[in-house]
């Protein structure tokens, strides 16, 4: 099939649907305020703050959190990780990726309403657009007038303010993985590396573009999560809803005339809950994958259920089990395995990392001769220990051998090695025969001068030749 | 919002190749250089590079990104060009 036809198929595909072609329309989401707005908010602030904040942490004399990729070295406050350590990064996205399991089980999206930096950041670029343009009404006229000075000057502005907070953000992201005191420095300078300066424009190209442009379209178009989270839902999940039952027919009225009167239900059919939601659907067609579970709705129709003295809660936090009148169950057997995991792996995590030892011994058996016979009859074992100091000081370690009686050591005496350093150092064994054992195990026990706990123990074969008395 | 519009299949298309390509490439990468340090990659390759650690870990980056934007990219037209049965259903048998 040739693209030519393709395209023509395409084509005539998107003039059935009608749809194909047509811009995604800019949402402008009204202001909302309340319960979970103010929820929100304070998320958004906590967690901005924690990313702006955290990089300028100092931690004795240095960055407390740098991921140091030329070093190769991870500092997080007290510790430091190396590539050696790789099993706790991978055991930290384990522990990640089932907490968002866990979450999305027992209260559905909260993640993606409250914590997904896209919505944390959109809300922070919503926040100086509402700033500079005006409230929903006055961004839609706006956006629909003629170009004027004025729309030139308040534009401007508004992408000025979200230009410099993205290249705010851009500086942070790569302030994580080189010094931030030194990259600042040298960026107002303009004598910063090529890499990092296009890391930084990187960033704050993809911030600006992301918070500032695409915003729901990410979630509808982009977001993985999206797209499976409901295979985590069950009846007993959290979700907002419309309560169709109670709402319907909706309708406008006067204030205080009574529904029932009308035959209405208690949906006035303000559509103030379409105006407030950041991705544009109405929550009264019912559970959407769009939604994400911000809870402005929530807010907007509670306001209109207080002016029209109606109970609160048309729009919800529900389940679909309290909605059909039956009995929600919070501890149900997906909850508990998913909280089970959960404890298990965390636990093993802290206490992986609680019990680290900052020192790595890999012992390398000669790979040319696995013995050699003396002149003087005993046998010899050649070894190669690589040492890695894995601490953030110089240390002098001493090796020790057991489970061979009689063996003579020969290898460097106490000997340093330096932070972060891994030194080669050879080891030869020297023993007469154990009877009857082609193979006999014994442990290398390598320990810090200056700490006791700075101990490693490895095994290692020591070989003699077949039939040796 | 009574109009649900949607993206066009060329935006789609370009969303759904870098995407998640960049999530694949960063995970790659991630991978690629938790074994491998790029201090010592100019030695073991026998190339003469001295650009520093930082340009070896972004050409990585973008070593992989491109590699599985190719493979999106297939995917992606791999199934745009594919026959369209409700569109064209095939002729009845017989």
């Amino acid at each position: 099939m040739s693209d030519r036809y393709v395209r023509q198929i395409d084509r005539a595909a998107g003039r059935a649907h009608g749809s194909m072609y047509r811009k995604e329309p800019k949402i402008h989401p009204r202001e909302v305020r309340g319960r979970f707005s103010r929820l929100r908010k304070l998320a958004v602030v906590a967690l901005l703050g924690l990313y702006y904040g955290m990089v300028w942490l100092r931690w004795d004399d240095r960055q407390a959190v740098l991921f140091d990729l030329p070093a190769r070295k991870f500092h997080v406050f007290g510790l430091t990780f190396w590539p050696q350590d790789f099993i706790y990064l991978t055991l930290l996205l384990i522990l990640a990726g089932l907490a968002l399991f866990f979450f999305t089980g027992l209260a559905g999206r909260i993640w993606c309403g409250f914590a997904c930096p896209q919505t944390v950041w959109t809300e922070a670029f919503l926040a100086m657009e509402r700033w500079v343009e005006g409230d929903r009404a006055r961004r839609i006229k706006l956006d629909r007038a003629a170009w004027s000075a004025g729309k030139v000057a308040r534009k401007s502005l508004k992408h000025a303010l979200w230009i410099a907070f993205s290249l705010l953000t851009g500086l942070t992201f790569v302030g994580y993985f080189t010094p931030i005191t030194e990259l600042a420095a040298k960026l107002t300078a303009f004598a910063a590396g090529p890499w990092e300066t296009f890391w930084v424009g990187f960033y704050s190209l993809a911030t600006y573009g992301n918070a500032g442009f695409l915003r729901e379209q990410v979630c509808k178009y982009m977001c993985p999560y999206a797209r499976f989270q409901s295979a985590m839902f069950d009846h007993d999940t959290l979700v907002i809803s419309y309560d169709g039952a109670r709402g319907e027919p909706r309708g406008g009225r006067r204030r205080a005339s009574d529904p029932s009167h009308k035959g209405l239900g208690d949906c006035i059919d303000c559509t103030l809950c379409v105006q407030v939601c950041p991705t544009g659907i109405d929550i009264r067609d019912g559970l959407q994958y769009e939604c994400i579970a911000c809870a402005a709705c929530i807010d907007v129709c509670d306001s209109v259920m207080d002016k029209m003295d109606y109970p609160r809660g048309l729009i919800r936090y529900t389940t679909e089990n309290a909605l059909a009148g039956r009995r929600t169950r919070v501890v149900r057997p997906r909850i508990i395995v998913y909280a089970a995991l959960l404890a298990v792996i965390g636990t093993g995590l802290a206490y992986g990392i609680a019990t680290r030892v900052p020192l790595r011994m890999d012992v390398l058996h000669d790979r040319n001769a696995l013995y050699r016979v003396l002149a003087d009859g005993r046998i010899e074992n050649v070894y190669a220990l690589k040492v890695t100091n894995m601490s953030d000081q110089s240390r002098v370690f001493h090796l020790e051998v057991d489970g061979l009686p009689g063996v003579e050591v020969n290898t460097l005496a106490d000997f340093s090695v330096a932070a972060g350093e891994t030194l080669r150092v050879p080891l030869r064994l020297r023993a007469s025969a154990p009877a009857g054992k082609p193979v006999t195990s014994l442990d290398l026990r390598l320990r810090a001068g200056d700490d006791a706990a700075v101990a490693v123990t490895r095994e290692a074969r020591f070989f003699v030749p077949m039939g040796t008395p | 919002m009574g109009e649900q519009a949607h993206w066009d299949w060329r935006r789609r298309s370009v969303a759904e190749v870098i995407w998640p390509s960049f999530v694949a490439a960063g995970v790659g990468a991630l991978l690629f250089f938790a074994l491998i340090d790029p201090n010592q990659l100019g030695p073991a390759l026998e190339i003469d590079f001295d650009g520093g650690a930082v340009a070896i870990y972004s050409l990585g980056f973008f070593f992989f990104w491109v590699l599985c934007a190719a493979s999106s990219l297939l995917t992606a037209w791999l199934i745009r060009t594919e026959r369209r049965r409700d569109e064209f259903p095939d002729p009845p048998e017989g």
